[in-house]
């Protein structure tokens, strides 16, 4: 442990669903729950839930949210606000608790159901983990599979900002009003700041900081309730935080459970049964009975803890923001002008990247107008670029595409994000009619994009779904290539198999239509009996008698969105020889038609 | 020894006579293109390239939804992308379904589909995928446009090398066109049902405990029509038969005679194209018929 060392740890304990609040905010206020695909048939079970998203718990503190290691010493309390809900419940039971839960609510509310992101997630506290270079020059994400901690080097940096409860305030406030809940912790090591952030209210109460104890959550309620009362309600996160005094780790850590460690849980279950269960009882037992007994990693972890073997953070390193800017000193709307100032530009943030071999993947171009709100024109290429020429054209396109009703007095433009180039050999003897060139797509898709916009070029994904709407989704080629949109996770549902092996089911070319109603139309079918299949329907005015039918296909799936689909499907010929894909909706016996074989 | 003969034979007069009406029509320039199969052999001989030529237009008349003029504009299109390239599907209506696409065994990884925001821009959408080197066929239902749009886009293609597939309604089909080849489709049903008069009193019932069938032509699962008798056998196969039939007419072609016609059946297990073989009574009939003079000529 480097001598005087100390070190903010933020816990960030629900960050998975307060992340998905922050990035799609029509989704607050509404309950949701997070799900992913156990491996080896392990089923659908749930990561996260929430009754609703991104709205503070009545009388929940924020130290009453779950940790790792603990899951099953929930609180009564706890357990009646998530509807007994928790992290590993099968998917199944969740809904059926969820269903219960919002039977005796006074507003039942839709239930967002989305399989959980953890790359998004990953990414996301990237991001985060950037923003939060302002209060430490050394940040970094947890070791973890699934992080959600930061880890700030904030050593000799507290006297700058008025003490470190000073600081871990300033930190716990941008949180809070970005609409994330915080625990901070203090502390002379990674790992006692790690476990005094997970294990907050344990430690309150023992371990006094010096510089005065602070719980800033009920400041936060306080201010919320002043902002409700004069109209203003934001959607702000909680925060609480505990300083451990220079030199008081091993105090701090003594009362804690075995899992603030960082422990694995077989080991903690080992532990558990051995009758160790807190910190101090370990320190007590020998250290060569330790390693003998349960390997290196228990006394790595607690020497780590306690200050006795090193541990550094593993950094982010972020890139230094590319941008130019341009003051017009006579505000234009001339098109002619803008142009020529971002032919003037682009070279300055993107020769840059080229000398790293490096292009451009994202641009921002801001038009600061003389009047009223300036013009963003973001740009998202296909692949990265270091061409001057081929961002000018795109970003021309995106001028052609507004009007500007105020001059423009100036213009800047920076690098949102950049790429590696993709360096291609130079053919002598290239085929003029080659196709499939990537340089070509790459092109197309970004000439595309620049004018009609990233989601009207798309690419098709198919999805293990039974439910025609549901089987198909289309994502933006511009973000499929560069990886910042990942594809929804496919749901496994009953009778298909895997989303993992299987991305979807395929068919015949007749069993599936080329044109696709959704929502689909209804119609009005004669059928000669009341679950048999159609003669007669009425399509566009016409009468059309089917000749031919194939079917009846039944799809019963979709309950665990609002409610369950049940259909038989027919495909029918009509006597000209016209195929229709029609069904008839089961719990009501009414006629849709899904889609036309064109 | 013979002296040639300065008299052209028909052969040659029809060779003659057909550059020079490709000669007229402009066509000295795209001669040179690959010729792509259109999926179906016998339509392939009907055509004077054998084939659909690059860089070209083709036009797909049908009248009304579900004719599978589409459909048949697609299998051209994914024997286009065999040799590298996209398929990109121009969708104004937003109501392409990809899964139909991957059952004509075309890869999802080579298919972009563009969603203009606006009717607007669908020609310039257009232009730009015909235009593009990495495109090798493009399927589009274009609105109303006028003809100077149509010219654009025939240089488009030929400046890309693709395959331009335009599905329009048969009512333009008097109207002049920049397209290569422009094909009437018209879909045929498939064959005479096999459902008799209903029985009411009749249950479901698997094919395979109605008709007792051996196991290899049985349907597990599969119920029949409610209320049908218990069919033939033969009756159950040809009502398990899977495929659609057109007729296609070549409308207009550049530099060859319209009005050939033919009908094509689609295998649809196996997505492939062929000529039907009719097995129509009353076209076997006919045939009869039409052959009967002969024999008696002979015979006489």
């Amino acid at each position: 442990m480097k001598h005087g060392q100390r070190i903010l740890c933020i816990w960030l304990p629900d960050w998975p669903l307060e992340r998905l609040a922050v990035a799609r905010g029509e989704l607050k206020g509404r309950p949701a729950l997070l799900y992913d695909v156990q491996p080896r048939g392990g089923g659908l079970r749930v990561v996260a839930y929430a009754p609703r998203l991104a709205a503070p718990l009545a009388g929940a503190s924020p130290a009453s949210v779950r940790r790792p290691g603990n899951q099953r010493k929930t609180s009564r309390s706890a357990a009646r606000r998530t509807a007994g809900i928790e992290p590993g419940l099968p998917l199944a039971e969740a809904l059926a608790l969820h269903e219960f839960f919002m039977l005796r609510s006074r507003q039942p509310l839709e239930l967002h159901l989305e399989a959980h992101d953890p790359l998004a997630d990953r990414l996301a506290l990237v991001q985060l983990a950037d923003q939060c270079q302002q209060f430490s020059p050394t940040v970094g994400l947890e070791e973890s599979p699934r992080p959600d901690c930061l880890l700030l080097d904030v050593t000799g940096l507290a006297a700058l900002l008025g003490g470190e409860a000073a600081l871990a305030g300033q930190v716990g406030r941008a949180l809070a009003e970005r609409g994330f809940t915080a625990h901070l912790a203090v502390a002379d090591t990674i790992g006692a700041a790690w476990a005094v952030a997970h294990y907050l209210p344990a430690t309150e109460g023992r371990v006094l900081e010096p510089d005065r104890p602070v719980h800033k959550a009920d400041r936060v309620d306080k201010k919320k309730r002043a902002e409700k009362k004069n109209g203003v309600e934001k959607s702000h996160g909680q925060f609480a935080m505990l300083l451990v005094p220079a030199n008081e780790t091993q105090r701090a850590l003594a009362g804690l459970p075995l899992a603030a460690l960082r422990l694995p849980a077989e080991m903690l279950d080992l532990l558990d049964e051995l009758g160790i269960e807190c910190v101090e009882q370990l320190c007590r037992l020998p250290r060569w009975s330790l390693h003998a007994r349960f390997g290196p990693q228990l006394v790595r972890r607690l020497d780590q803890a306690c200050g006795a073997a090193e541990e550094v953070i593993d950094a982010q390193r972020f890139a230094v923001e590319l941008a130019a800017e341009w003051l017009l000193e006579h505000p234009t709307d001339r098109r002619e002008t803008i142009e020529t100032v971002l032919w003037q530009l682009l070279p300055r943030v993107v020769e840059p990247l080229a000398g790293q071999r490096k292009g451009v993947l994202e641009l921002v171009c801001r038009l600061e107008c003389e009047a009223g709100q300036p013009w963003l024109l973001p740009l998202g290429l296909f692949r990265a670029t270091a061409s001057v020429k081929h961002l000018f054209d795109m970003l021309r396109l995106r001028l052609e595409s507004i009007w500007l009703d105020s001059p423009v007095a100036a213009v800047r433009v920076a690098v949102a994000a950049a790429g590696w180039l993709d360096l291609e050999q130079q053919q002598l003897f290239a085929e003029e009619t080659q196709h499939a060139s990537p340089r070509h797509l790459a092109g197309l898709v970004d000439r595309l994009t620049s004018r009609l916009g990233r989601q009207a070029v798309l690419k098709p994904v198919l999805l293990a779904d039974a439910q025609p709407e549901h089987a198909c989704q289309f994502v933006p080629l511009a973000q499929a290539a560069s990886g910042q949109q990942r594809v929804k996770k496919p749901a496994r549902v009953k009778g298909q198999r895997s989303a993992d092996s299987q991305p979807g089911r395929t068919f015949d070319s007749g069993e599936r239509p080329l044109r696709l109603h959704s929502p689909p139309m209804a119609l009005a079918v004669m059928s000669v009996a009341p679950e048999g299949p159609p003669l007669r329907f009425c399509y566009e005015g016409r009468e059309e008698q089917v000749a031919r039918f194939w079917g009846p296909e039944r799809i019963e799936t979709g309950w665990w969105r609002t409610r369950c689909v049940r259909r038989d499907y027919y495909r029918v010929e009509t006597g000209s020889g016209r195929r229709f894909w029609l069904f008839r909706q089961l719990h009501d016996g009414r006629w849709f038609l899904q889609g036309t074989f064109e | 020894m013979s002296e040639p003969s300065l008299t052209p034979t028909p052969a040659e007069i029809v060779q003659r006579l057909t550059a020079e009406v490709r000669r007229i029509e402009g066509l000295h320039h795209s001669l040179s293109g690959e010729v792509l199969t259109t999926g179906c052999v016998a339509l392939d001989r009907l055509l004077p390239s054998a084939g659909l030529r690059r860089g070209t237009l083709v036009e797909w008349l049908a009248e009304g939804a579900g004719s599978g003029a589409a459909l048949l504009a697609l299998i051209a299109a994914r024997e286009a992308c065999r040799q590298g390239g996209m398929l990109a599907v121009l969708d104004s209506q937003r109501s392409f379904y990809p899964p139909a696409a991957v059952g004509l065994h075309i890869d999802l990884e080579k298919l972009l589909i563009v969603r203009p925001p606006n009717r607007r821009d669908d020609s310039w959408a257009l232009d730009q995928l015909l235009r593009s080197r990495a495109i090798a066929a493009v399927m589009a239902w274009p609105g109303d446009w006028d003809e100077h749009t149509f010219r654009r886009l025939q240089l488009a293609v030929e400046a890309g090398q693709g395959l331009g597939l335009l599905l329009r309604p048969d009512s333009i089909r008097r109207e002049p066109s920049w397209a290569e080849l422009r094909l009437r489709v018209e879909p045929l049903p498939l064959g005479t049902p096999p459902l008799v008069a209903p029985l009411p009193t009749m249950p479901d019932m698997p094919l395979k405990q109605r008709t007792g069938s051996a196991p290899t032509h049985s349907v597990d699962g599969e119920v029949l029509r409610r209320g049908a008798t218990v069919p033939l056998f033969e009756q159950a196969v040809q009502a398990r038969r899977r495929g659609r039939r057109w007729r296609l007419e070549i409308a207009r072609i550049r530099g060859g005679p319209a009005g050939g016609s033919l009908e094509v059946e689609l295998d649809e297990p196996s997505g492939t194209l062929y000529e039907t073989r009719t097995t129509d009574p009353v076209h076997l009939a006919s045939r009869l018929a039409a052959r009967a003079p002969g024999r008696r000529s002979r015979g006489a």
